[in-house]
């Protein structure tokens, strides 16, 4: 054994004397069972944010959570959670009449605000418990586990022209963002008017990746499309083991695309997690009233259609070649 | 009395032994995790239901040659330096009866050679791979990684031929594990997973055997897929498995399941015989590190009754914690948010949760090095005052002294405490609970009102 090892072995005693054993990060999230009965069909969720604090611009563009993202937090009535709202691609010029309104709204202003309502447990923190008083947000990034992620519409602006590829930017390939998903573990536990999901911390935002069809488009209830598609790579290879949802926010360029696609065809896209409460819904119908341990089941929000050849992470592409097969609309 | 002194020692006696069982099992995964203890050993039950060779063996059988004819015909008509080599190693008899074979003709008498070629290859340490595998990306470093060391050049080597020859070579365990489903499962690529679940094993068993079938299949496809299988136990296990079923497709994937979860219990034997030897070193490192000294911690607990308290009210609280928050709301069918009627558990249990999830914090001074420093300086002191005065002599003496005296004071203390902390944290969490049911199922005699009448009455 080498003495770095040794080195290791010690600070992880050290450290694992000093921290939580019972393993934390994790956080509980509380929600109630009629906002999931409403949103589980739905891609998008309209409210009247309360911006408390937006970002003086959008985030650098490279990798990771450098996403070119415009971040705002605050608080909405019917949500009831810490809430944070980002438009995508918010640096592009399509997005300055957006970036106006933030700045004016910022500080308090309430601003009507569509856009893809998203459960994820990427800034944890603590209880979570939908309806208590949440606190006024000390900046843009507070701990929080809803988000409305992208914004299709903003103080009566369309943001829908954002949801294409982000220049630049470095999504995480495939193999390595599915392989988290498919690895977390949640606790869930319903109640006759609640629902209670605790989960580990997660992360691994923007993923590029090629979905083929396992059926076609069906209409969600807000006019978007919901999808199941295989995670596909090389063509051949699936990266999951069964088809997964993809969600498309309406009138949207991906959703545009994909409504004329069909069973087995493909579509290279770039898409963000989010917590699928509609198989949250069915697994608590299946275990009422008990706590259970299950994998996290888990959507995509697709926020772009990358066309042929045109990804726009060359690590991914070097990673995982995807052969220049984007969608095309059959006639 | 059931409430005795004795059962609330033992009780706190027993959640010291969860608080750092808890550390041990942190550790004892974190050192799988590095030396991929988990993925290995599930690596070696897999491929010994799937009847492959073993990690280490990195040997070609004659039952891995898939397509024998079309790898002796490329050995007959390729110009490459992989070529030269496999050719080099034949005799010059079986190089002409290679030279001679004709497609259609038997391969049999060929196979011996072939796989003799083969297995030199592979065993060869001195292999200059560079030139041999001019196209495999890294090759330099690779073979850099693995000079001066047989087993890895081994297996490097065994990689190269079955990449250069994807076709010809193969085995089960080796699709298996590239398959796309198990590959998945990776944390890193090129790395086997630590985990498989029982139905991704089912269905990439049989997404292999049924390969060459597009689009769904049924029953009559993964028996013809099986029986296409080269003749060896994989394929023998896998018809067993689907004698006397009502010929449905999710009886099969269900059998072979069962079969997948039976094996897995015996690999999980392997796993806790491979690792209990480092169990027992990490939970004595454990005790010596945090002073844990069974006999030290008994007497301290027998002899204060607040601390006794103290620590029997805290594994009253993780033993009763409640995993999970949860709410109702007073307008159940309205889909805004609205305040809950009612959290459980209310908040001052949140904070209990968050004081017993914080295990290690509420051992206090039970465990610790703090009183046997003392000790040591007063080593250091009597070894001034026999007219030591130098500050290494003084330190190394009085060092010398305090071991000794650590060691009368807590081998056996530690050595108690290494064996309880190795029986594991699931063993020590059920023994506390239930004995903590056994101390709320009697009563002591300030609770129980019938001893509060008699007092009253007399």
């Amino acid at each position: 054994m080498k003495i770095s090892l040794r080195l290791k072995m010690t600070m992880v005693l050290l450290v694992a004397f000093a921290c939580d054993p019972a393993a934390s990060n994790a956080s509980s999230l509380v929600l109630k069972n009629a906002f999931i009965e409403y949103v589980k069909n739905r891609v998008t969720i309209d409210v009247k944010f309360n911006v408390d604090h937006a970002a003086a611009g959008p985030h650098r563009i490279s990798s990771g959570g450098n996403d070119g993202d415009l971040h705002m937090a605050g608080r909405a009535e019917s949500i009831g959670l810490p809430l944070v709202v980002e438009i995508v691609n918010a640096g592009e010029p399509s997005q300055n009449s957006i970036l106006n309104d933030t700045e004016q709204a910022n500080g308090g202003k309430s601003v009507d605000v569509s856009g893809a309502w998203r459960v994820w447990f990427e800034h944890p923190g603590g209880d979570q418990i939908q309806g208590e008083d949440v606190p006024v947000p000390s900046d843009t990034n507070p701990d929080h586990v809803f988000e409305i992620h992208p914004v299709t519409q903003f103080a009566g602006n369309s943001a829908v022209q954002s949801y294409v590829p982000i220049p630049g930017y470095h999504a995480y390939d495939a193999e390595t963002a599915f392989s988290k998903y498919e690895k977390i573990t949640a606790t869930i536990q319903s109640t006759d008017t609640s629902t209670t999901i605790d989960s580990p911390k997660a992360g691994y935002n923007y993923a590029e990746f090629v979905m083929q069809l396992a059926a076609d488009p069906t209409p969600s209830d807000d006019g978007g499309l919901l999808v199941l598609g295989d995670v596909v790579k090389d063509d051949e290879e699936m990266l999951v083991p069964n088809p997964r949802r993809m969600v498309f926010a309406p009138n949207t360029p991906p959703a545009k695309q994909v409504a004329g696609l069909h069973k087995g065809d493909k579509m290279h896209v770039l898409g963000i997690p989010r917590v699928n409460l509609e198989r949250i819904s069915a697994m608590t119908a299946e275990h009422p009233g008990e706590e259970f341990e299950a994998q996290l089941p888990y959507e995509m929000i697709i926020v772009a259609v990358y066309q042929d050849g045109a990804a726009a992470s060359p690590r991914v592409r070097a990673r995982s070649p995807v052969n220049g097969r984007s969608a095309r609309p059959k006639p | 009395m059931f409430n005795s002194t004795i059962l609330d020692v033992a009780i706190g006696l027993m959640f010291v032994y969860l608080v750092l069982a808890l550390m041990c099992t942190t550790v004892n995964e974190w050192i799988a995790g590095c030396l991929k203890t988990r993925a290995r050993t599930l690596e070696e039950g897999l491929r010994g239901l799937l009847n492959a060779p073993p990690d280490g063996v990195y040997t070609v059988r004659e039952e891995d040659l898939k397509d024998p004819a079309s790898l002796i015909l490329k050995l007959q008509t390729g110009k490459d330096e992989l070529t030269t080599y496999i050719r080099n190693t034949l005799t010059i008899g079986d190089k002409a009866k290679l030279d001679a074979f004709r497609s259609g003709d038997d391969v049999q008498p060929l196979m011996g050679p072939l796989v003799g070629a083969l297995n030199r290859l592979i065993g060869d340490q001195e292999l200059q791979a560079a030139k041999l595998f001019p196209n495999v990306s890294n090759i330099a470093q690779q073979v850099e990684n693995t000079k001066g060391n047989s087993q890895k050049s081994k297996a490097m080597n065994y990689r190269l031929l079955k990449e250069a020859y994807p076709n010809e070579i193969s085995s089960f365990s080796d699709g298996f594990y590239s398959h796309p489903l198990i590959k998945g499962l990776s944390s890193k690529a090129g790395r086997h997973p630590s985990y498989v679940p029982a139905r991704t094993f089912a269905l990439a068993v049989m997404d292999i055997v049924t390969k060459d079938k597009q689009g769904p299949i049924n029953f009559p496809d993964l028996l013809q897929g099986i029986r296409n299988l080269p003749d060896s136990d994989v394929k023998k296990s896998l018809l067993a498995l689907l004698q006397n079923t009502d010929q449905k497709i999710e009886t099969a994937q269900a059998r072979i399941e069962g079969w997948f979860n039976d094996s897995m219990d015996r690999v999980s034997g392997w796993f806790k015989r491979k690792t209990q030897v480092v169990t027992i070193i990490v939970a004595l490192i454990i005790a010596v590190f945090t002073n844990a000294d069974t006999l030290h911690i008994s007497n301290r607990l027998w002899s204060s009754p607040t601390l006794r308290t103290e620590l029997v009210d805290k594994a009253k609280a993780r033993d009763q914690l409640k995993p999970l928050i949860t709410a109702e709301y007073p307008h159940p069918n309205d889909s805004a948010a609205e305040k809950p009627s009612s959290v459980n558990p209310p908040n001052e249990d949140q904070e209990n949760r968050k004081l017993a999830r914080n295990l290690p914090a509420q051992l206090g001074d039970l465990i610790g090095w703090s009183q046997d420093f003392q000790k040591f300086h007063q080593f250091e002191q009597a070894t001034r005052t026999k007219g030591v005065n130098h500050p290494f002599a003084v330190f190394s003496y009085a060092f010398l002294l305090w071991v000794v005296w650590l060691l009368g004071q807590h081998f056996v203390g530690w050595a108690l405490t290494t064996i309880a902390v190795s029986l594991g944290a699931p063993f020590w969490f059920d023994t506390l609970n239930r004995f903590m049911n056994l101390r709320s199922s009697g009563k002591s005699p300030d609770e129980d009102p019938k001893g509060a009448e008699k007092k009253i009455t007399s």
